[in-house]
């Protein structure tokens, strides 16, 4: 039994981690906000059947999973948008170049993300961007978890050959 | 657990993954929902249902009863308006016999 303090508590915590993964993962910013939103009221009204052992992150990530995919149903005509691709990269034209610097770099960093491929950026940023366990990750992904650290380190593999250019204006 | 504190702990932290923190780190969780009041209006809407069912059973009831109350009060209507009319007739074929037999 949850209470609500410890509901919000929670929600402190997990929700940003999981828009972080979300948009990270090509879900618009709405469609992650209300996914956010209707994970956790999901949980608070299944909040009697959860024992003090249940992960509360890793069942916030399943529940979002889950709607991700309804939602993609119900929109079949829905594409997965790329918010990263390079027309969305600022262009460094205003006055306070330095803080257009970053906004240019921050760009690119998530496109390289969003280019990674699916497997390697759905582990990755479970880790990293979800701060999930490699065992929770595991457990998500019905995958073993030394699978999970092939395809984390894989990942970065790529991102460090991309992000390595961009190191010294970071 | 705060962010990445997991994550840093199982694999090696390095620029990479400052860099891919730093990207995101401007996302903002929305509102937190109102909990509480969720699981309150969930409770009312129930509440409602559920008294809406029972109202109608009660107002069905009394609809059955007032019913069969009248049905009844007709029915006893009916018997006693045709018991009026038989003990009529059999007065006035008592009358007639009378008559006749005079």
């Amino acid at each position: 039994m949850i209470t609500q303090q410890e509901m919000t508590a929670y929600y402190e915590d997990i929700a940003p981690r999981l828009m972080r993964f979300l948009l990270a993962n090509g879900c618009p910013h709405d469609k992650a906000s209300d996914i956010t939103q209707e994970t956790f009221i999901r949980i608070w009204n299944m909040r009697e059947e959860l024992g003090p052992d249940d992960s509360v992150s890793g069942l916030v990530f399943r529940i979002a999973k889950n709607l991700r995919i309804d939602d993609f149903r119900r929109s079949s005509r829905e594409q997965l948008v790329d918010e990263y691709d390079d027309s969305n990269v600022p262009t460094v034209t205003d006055d306070n170049e330095l803080e257009r610097d970053k906004e240019y770099v921050r760009g690119c960093i998530r496109k390289a993300v969003s280019e990674l491929p699916e497997e390697f950026r759905i582990c990755y940023t479970m880790l990293n961007l979800g701060g999930l366990s490699i065992r929770e990750i595991s457990q998500q992904l019905g995958i073993s978890e030394s699978l999970v650290k092939v395809r984390i380190h894989r990942a970065k593999e790529k991102l460090r050959t991309a992000l390595e250019p961009l190191r010294e204006n970071f | 657990m705060k962010n990445g504190e997991r994550g840093e702990s199982e694999m090696e932290f390095d620029f990479v993954d400052m860099m891919v923190r730093d990207a995101f780190s401007d996302v903002k969780a929305p509102e937190c929902p109102r909990f509480v009041e969720t699981a309150q209006s969930g409770e009312t809407e129930k509440k409602g249902f559920w008294s809406g069912v029972w109202n109608r059973i009660v107002k069905g009831t009394e609809e059955l009863g007032s019913g069969i109350r009248e049905l009844s009060d007709d029915t006893l209507d009916g018997v006693c308006a045709a018991g009026e009319k038989r003990a009529q007739e059999q007065d006035r074929s008592r009358e007639d016999r009378d008559l006749s037999g005079r």
